[in-house]
């Protein structure tokens, strides 16, 4: 069993302790997820303060919804991402602006130009991270941008029409084809959620 | 572990489902779908897999807690005991 795979099965295994009420199990689970949460807040959300509140009012909801974890329908990871995402969008579409801010400075640029060295380190996915990472550098350029603005930003597809200048039609024709595409070639790299 | 059996529009409706870009109806009728189609079931479960590594590809920051802070976990599962939730998720 790959390393990957091995991080894959032991989310799994600590979500489903978490769901069984086990603290110790929610620390750890914590540990794991939560830099690629926070980062993801602080991306979506545009200040500390308020990825800080958002990573500590998404625990919360995980701590929550963990019975509600299948592991034969969801990978721990993904479903922990996902989740925490819904809160975020929750939390744009509430009226947060900042998150149109960063996205305009920072969607053209290589992330990993911008990591905190120690938060990369830290990862206990590391390795995935640099497959995702390479494996989204393939796509297009437009499908790049889009599929982020659509993951980042909150956005439906009609405001994201209306930000990028692009028909709508075409925002999700490509959002959706990337997204295809990325979930192709992941899969062929071996990818383990 | 691709799925190839959806037709295009099925795919489609899954890509937008994971993205959140479902109006209500839409999304009354997908969830309803992945209840009874396996496939569609497989296929939202792949798709969000690769939506989820998305946020690799964010830049990746510690939080406060992992730069130095103590882990309040235990103050997490308190506050929770004490207050039930409301509202629904996708993938539960």
């Amino acid at each position: 069993m790959s390393d990957r795979e091995n991080n894959t099965q032991a989310d799994n295994a600590l979500l489903l302790r978490v769901a069984m009420g086990d603290q110790t199990a929610f620390a750890q689970f914590y540990d794991r997820v939560s830099g690629p949460l926070y980062s993801m807040a602080l991306r979506m959300l545009g200040n500390e303060h308020e990825a800080q509140d958002a990573l500590q009012e998404g625990m919360e909801h995980l701590w929550r919804k963990a019975p509600s974890f299948d592991s034969t329908r969801a990978a721990a990871f993904t479903w922990a991402v996902m989740l925490f995402r819904s809160r975020l969008v929750d939390r744009v579409r509430r009226g947060a602006t900042q998150s149109r801010v960063i996205e305009q400075v920072i969607a053209q640029t290589d992330p990993e130009q911008h990591d905190d060295a120690t938060a990369v380190q830290a990862l206990a996915r590391h390795e995935d991270c640099h497959i995702v990472r390479r494996v989204m550098a393939t796509l297009k350029d437009e499908q790049q941008t889009l599929l982020r603005h659509a993951f980042f930003t909150g956005w439906t597809q009609q405001e994201i029409a209306d930000n990028t200048g692009k028909p709508l039609g075409t925002v999700k024709t490509v959002i959706r084809r990337a997204l295809l595409e990325l979930r192709d070639r992941l899969t062929q790299e071996g990818y383990e959620p | 572990m691709q799925t190839t059996t959806l037709d295009q529009s099925q795919r489609e409706q899954a890509a937008d489902y994971v993205l959140n870009q479902l109006d209500d109806a839409e999304l009354a009728a997908i969830e309803q779908g992945i209840k009874t189609d396996a496939m569609l079931r497989l296929a939202v479960q792949e798709l969000s897999d690769a939506a989820a590594a998305i946020a690799y590809t964010s830049r990746q920051v510690l939080p406060p807690a992992l730069a130095g802070l103590k882990v309040q976990t235990a103050e997490i599962t308190e506050k929770v005991a004490s207050k039930p939730d409301s509202g629904t998720d996708n993938l539960e």
